[in-house]
């Protein structure tokens, strides 16, 4: 069951907006800052607090990363992805938090999935659905998974996660393509043989 | 085949052009598929924390980021904890970093000198390392690697003895592995790396998933074999030639990633080998002779190592369980 609240979270903006805002924080703009801040804050805590697990590092991982924007301003450019750049540093923030204490592996936490409410049968079908869809993804490779869930649900193109991950945009298409088909197969046997 | 969720909402993103260009190539059905997936996926964003943590966060560190701001100047230190970024960071930070990466690592049985690490995946347990350039990679039981820390710009790494599986990141300076026998190049790309020097027939194995990857001999280093994604190749102990291998399935090699146990045409020893380290036991075959006796083993997700053992004997051994591992003994033949 998709909660609601879920879609109060606003998708990032569009591609000009962030070149925009990185000319002028290369200026240092405080208005863009907290514009860009004010835009780009939800999707990030979502982003980080999926690896930390916990709201609270989440809090801090996005908070060291607008702060290290800021002091690395000067050095921004413009004709390269700044919403890229965001996601990478929260990515290595959180992936440094993690080696702390070992959470979800980029995976949304478990907390959550139990709704007291009583349900409805559609509601507790859809419910298993969406367990067994976290289990089919927390299962795939760790790099197709992670291609897969920056396209999917960051809504980053193939170029940025090419920046965040590392890789040309053709291995980034092959990983996305890969973790569909391995879905495909683990969903489609789940629906062949469906648990009681 | 996969049916819609009743209350998946329409998609936040959709599906992006390269991938559904990429989906040409399937049938039209299994095309019509993979957008289903696509679409299913959405109901994953059921589970997050609510709106209003969102924004209540979002105050607070605005709050907390405006005092930091203004605190900010050329000589005062950051009043928030260093940070590693991605791109190139200060001298001193970065060494900060490094020894916080090198405590985590300690814990884990990575012992250092001067600048060079070496690391060794425990019987029993597999590892994740990741490289000062981002490139990590996953070691497989009992797998035992070093390196320096890259700072001359170079890209090495020794597999002294095991299994790694590679995930490098692009760049334009080569990245090497060099095993007892063979070298391993590439520029950037996933691979697997199989080189096990006490094997009954030791080799250099080489499994591309992603890219391009080239092997060579250690002593004939210019005799260079080019292997593509999907494609993989041995270079044998006594030999200096690196030759192409067919594989029974094509992601065989990396079974072990998600925990299965698959070798086609090995020798009865090498499996046994490859038990122990997985499973952290001991295992004895009688007569030793029998150690050389090919089998193939092909397991997608076994539960446990007997059942490995069971599939592998099938008519030709008995096994038995003894403490601390098993042993393996040829049927007496009729």
């Amino acid at each position: 069951m998709v909660k609601s609240s879920a879609y109060e979270v606003a998708p990032p903006p569009q591609d000009e907006a962030f070149v925009r805002w990185s000319t002028r924080i290369q200026s240092s703009d405080q208005r863009a800052f907290s514009e860009l801040f004010e835009a780009m804050h939800p999707v990030l805590l979502r982003y980080a607090w999926r690896y930390t697990g916990e709201r609270e590092a989440a809090r801090d991982v996005v908070q060291d990363a607008f702060f290290k924007l800021w002091q690395i301003r000067e050095t921004v450019d413009p004709s390269r992805s700044l919403k890229a750049l965001l996601y990478t540093m929260v990515r290595n923030l959180a992936l440094n938090s993690k080696r702390a204490a070992q959470h979800t592996n980029g995976v949304f936490p478990e907390h959550g999935l139990v709704d007291s409410t009583p349900s409805v049968d559609q509601k507790v079908q859809a419910e298993m659905l969406n367990a067994h869809l976290r289990q089919c993804i927390s299962e795939l490779p760790k790099r197709r998974r992670e291609a897969f869930m920056l396209s999917r649900y960051e809504g980053l193109s193939h170029s940025e996660i090419a920046q965040v991950m590392g890789l040309t945009p053709r291995t980034v298409n092959t990983h996305i393509v890969l973790a569909l088909k391995d879905l495909r197969k683990r969903l489609g046997a789940l629906q062949a043989d469906p648990s009681p | 085949m996969i049916d819609q969720n009743p209350s998946t909402p329409p998609n936040r993103y959709p599906i992006p052009t390269d991938i559904l260009a990429a989906f040409e190539a399937e049938t039209t059905e299994e095309s019509a598929l993979l957008r289903e997936v696509w679409d299913l996926t959405e109901g994953y964003y059921g589970q997050e924390p609510e709106a209003l943590w969102y924004r209540n966060t979002g105050v607070a560190i605005w709050q907390d980021l405006q005092v930091a701001m203004k605190r900010e100047s050329p000589e005062k230190r950051s009043p928030l904890r260093l940070i590693i970024s991605p791109w190139k960071v200060a001298r001193p930070m970065r060494y900060a970093a490094m020894a916080a990466c090198i405590a985590v690592l300690l814990s884990i049985g990575m012992v250092l000198s001067d600048n060079s690490t070496s690391i060794k995946a425990p019987y029993g347990e597999q590892l994740v390392h990741e490289l000062p350039d981002g490139s990590t990679l996953r070691l497989n039981s009992g797998a035992r690697i070093s390196y320096n820390d890259f700072g001359d710009g170079n890209r090495n790494i020794k597999l002294t003895d095991g299994e790694v599986f590679f995930d490098v990141t692009e760049s334009v300076v080569p990245f090497h592995v060099h095993t007892f026998n063979g070298i391993v190049t590439v520029l950037g790309t996933t691979f697997n790396v199989r080189a096990w020097s006490d094997d009954t027939e030791a080799s250099t194995d080489v499994s591309v998933q992603t890219g391009v990857v080239r092997l060579a001999s250690r002593k004939t280093p210019d005799n260079v074999m080019v292997i593509k994604a999907g494609h993989a190749a041995r270079l044998a102990d006594n030999t200096h030639t690196p030759v192409a291998v067919e594989m029974t399935e094509p992601d065989q090699a990396i079974s072990w990633l998600s925990g299965g146990f698959k070798y086609s045409n090995h020798t009865i020893g090498t499996i046994a080998n490859e038990l122990e380290r997985r499973y952290d036991i001991q295992i004895k075959v009688s007569p030793r002779e029998f150690q050389n006796v090919r089998k193939g083993i092909l397991k997608e997700n076994p539960a446990n190592v007997e059942e490995i053992i069971r599939d592998i004997c099938e008519l030709t051994c008995v096994y038995h369980s003894v403490p601390g591992g098993y042993v393996i003994a040829q049927r007496e033949s009729e």
